[in-house]
């Protein structure tokens, strides 16, 4: 990187980073706002002395217990789904590509259905529930790539992802089953996770997600290089010595496994994957290396002001958050339908 | 000259092939729906059945299953399968478009937003005020959909198609549970939601069969227009098609047709997309002959299907819209790997 800096004033990659930082600022921001909106009002003076220990009884217990574990857990499912989508439209060179529309958060979600309804804890399950999102992912991305790939053909993206969305179809209606076998909390609890709430919002959860995503987006960025090599062809990839089917295989590994401890703490977070990449690309452009970070953060931010609504707007106060999102990007991803 | 022959051979064969696909499909339905009546926790001889038909006795009480339980719900099955495989055809030879189902489209999801959202706000509203509002919301989905396909230069291909059904089904279904979780009537919701034909009543078969009939009607009456004009826009404008007509008329049917489905039974994807595909194998892709393989073998299947969803978990009832989604996925898949491929930008 220090030999680009001496061969050009701004290289991309580092105009790449300071947007990059300028996003993070807006996360603080925005996450400070966030610790202010909800029934007790705090202040943002007040927050910020809070945060420095300097907090009065009330506004420790507001922002301590209810917001700030809510606040991260949204930051983090935003990290995990935006990371995601980066790599899996790289992979396959199609930018409608991400977890949702290639159905692997669905497969996650069909697991973590299939553990509440077959009578697992949700309290107990902080270690097993990714865990089980990560197989369900890992199996429904199998599934769905050997459904969707012919024999001695290429991959071809468009194919991958209509069997996304019919194989994400037939997960719906085996969870729908499994909500008539459970009792009414629990299948309120199925049909809010479904729509994307976030509810691991005990610190035991946000701890096990955290270490998590730290070690698979460690995985993966180290090889950002090599997905940029990947996204631009895969002959060109073959032709400086990359070993194409093993990177795939493992990059696809990391990125079923960023979703799905995303899918497994915060529901299914269906458009999430595919905008957060999206913006991030017109931002910082196509670089790996400061794309899935940006990617990331937006998806975090979209994910934290989706949740300050919720949490400020009387008139939708108690909807997963997942439906917000999922109001607002459904127009944006019409729009990109039809520009492509 | 030689293709002109072989054009009058394929055509009579067709019509050989549709006369024994519909005599070969309706002794199957005949048959079926004696055993659907027949078969259940009350089981019936046959002998009891059609006199529970035909010979009706209020006093009995095997009849009063065989009139008042099972045969209004038979005929539910028969009333969706006939509309949902009709309105399948109707919508691919509309939108040219195989993949085209009310379903996947999203236009089921539409009927439930609508129907909820007046639950909520009208908790007795009145099953023919249903039929009414679950048509606005079918109208409401179909209109977002084929704006999305006209819209755009080079028209939209069956897998955006696909992509933009999902997104809008999507954003119906969100909207949905928002309202519902708010009000708290999830249990109505999933009732809804699942599709079952469990809970039919005569009144429902009385109110919806005009309807149905009317949409059936006029699937008939278009179905020579809809042929001519999937030979090309301009062809059937030199043939004195009215394709603006035609293009009315079917997405009336489309949406009239899907919307009673709902109402009947709740969203089952699928009938839609794989019966057509089947019949045109079979009958070629004429749609005066296409369209009414489409009825019997939709009403096979969904009768078929309920009747399947009576027996595996006897005496509890599997929702039939789940079932049918079982069998259209590996459909859908099979259909999209013959697709050819579009390559997007990216």
């Amino acid at each position: 990187m220090r030999k680009e800096k001496t061969r050009k004033k701004v290289s991309p990659i580092q105009k790449g980073i300071y947007i990059n930082i300028g996003l993070f600022v807006l996360l603080i921001v925005v996450f400070i706002i966030g610790c202010n909106v909800g029934d007790y009002k705090v202040g943002i003076w007040q927050t910020i002395k809070t945060f420095f220990g300097k907090g009065d009884k009330y506004s420790n217990l507001a922002i301590f217990t209810f917001r700030l574990p809510r606040l991260c857990l949204a930051i983090l499912v935003g990290l995990g789904m935006g990371m995601s989508g980066v790599v899996m439209q790289d992979l396959l060179h199609n930018d409608l590509a991400s977890p949702g529309t290639l159905g692997v958060s669905a497969g996650s979600g069909l697991f973590v259905t299939l553990y509440v309804a077959l009578g697992g804890d949700t309290g107990t399950g902080a270690i097993l529930m990714p865990v089980l999102a990560l197989a369900g992912g890992l199996l429904s991305a199998g599934i769905i790539f050997l459904l969707g790939s012919k024999k001695g053909q290429r991959v071809q993206p468009t194919r991958l992802i209509m069997t996304g969305v019919a194989v994400g179809s037939a997960y719906g209606a085996i969870s729908s089953i499994m909500t008539y076998i459970v009792d009414e909390n629990k299948m309120e609890f199925l049909q809010r996770w479904q729509q994307g709430e976030l509810w691991g919002t005990q610190w035991r959860y946000i701890i096990v997600f955290a270490v998590w995503l730290a070690i698979f987006a460690t995985f993966t960025y180290r090889n950002s290089r090599t997905l940029n090599v990947i996204n631009t062809s895969y002959d060109i990839a073959r032709g400086l010595g990359v070993n194409v089917g093993k990177q795939f295989v493992y990059m696809a590994i990391c990125a079923v496994a960023l979703s799905s401890s995303a899918v497994a703490f915060g529901g299914n977070f269906f458009f999430l994957g595919l905008i957060g990449p999206h913006i991030a690309r017109r931002l910082v452009g196509t670089d790996a290396r400061v794309l899935m970070p940006a990617s990331g953060i937006i998806a975090g931010i979209i994910v934290l002001l989706a949740d300050i609504l919720v949490q400020g707007l009387s008139f939708i106060s108690g909807i997963p958050t997942g439906i917000v999102i999922t109001i607002l990007s459904v127009p944006y991803f019409l729009y990109l339908l039809l520009r492509s | 000259m030689t293709r002109l022959v072989t054009d009058q051979k394929t055509k009579k064969s067709n019509v050989t092939r549709f006369i024994i696909f519909m005599i070969i499909g309706l002794v199957t339905l005949f048959l079926l729906s004696v055993l659907f009546i027949a078969f259940g926790a009350e089981k019936l001889t046959i002998g009891e059945v059609f006199r529970g038909l035909f010979n009706y006795d209020k006093s009995v009480f095997k009849h009063i299953i065989v009139h008042d339980i099972r045969l209004p719900r038979l005929l539910a099955d028969i009333m969706v399968g006939v509309s949902l495989a009709v309105a399948g055809a109707v919508m691919q030879g509309n939108t040219k478009n195989p993949m085209a189902d009310s379903g996947i489209m999203g236009i089921s999801a539409g009927s439930i937003f609508a129907i909820m959202i007046i639950m909520i706000f009208i908790p007795n509203v009145s099953r023919i005020e249903r039929i009414v509002i679950s048509c606005a919301g079918a109208g409401l989905a179909t209109l977002l959909i084929y704006v999305f396909a006209m819209v755009g230069r080079r028209g939209a291909t069956a897998e955006r198609m696909v992509l933009a059904g999902m997104a809008i089904s999507n954003l119906f279904s969100s909207v949905t549970t928002a309202v519902v979780l708010k009000t708290g009537m999830i249990t109505q919701m999933m009732k809804y939601t699942a599709g079952s034909s469990a809970n039919t009543i005569w009144l429902d078969i009385h109110i919806s069969g005009p309807f149905f009939l009317a949409g059936v009607a006029i699937a008939l009456i278009i179905s020579r227009s809809l042929t001519v004009m999937n030979l090309g826009e301009d062809v059937s404008r030199g043939l004195g098609a009215n394709v603006k007509i035609t293009k009315t008329l079917s997405t009336v049917v489309v949406l009239v047709l899907s919307a009673i489905a709902v109402v009947i039974i709740g969203p089952v994807g699928y009938v839609g997309l794989m019966v057509p595909h089947i019949v045109r194998y079979f009958v070629g892709t004429d749609y005066r002959l296409v369209l009414p393989s489409c009825a019997v073998l939709g009403a096979v299947l969904v009768v078929f299907v309920d009747f399947l969803a009576r027996l595996i978990i006897a005496p509890r009832e599997f929702p039939v819209g789940i079932l049918i989604t079982m069998i259209g996925v590996p459909f859908f898949v099979f259909i999209s790997r013959k697709q050819k491929s579009d390559t997007f930008a990216g």
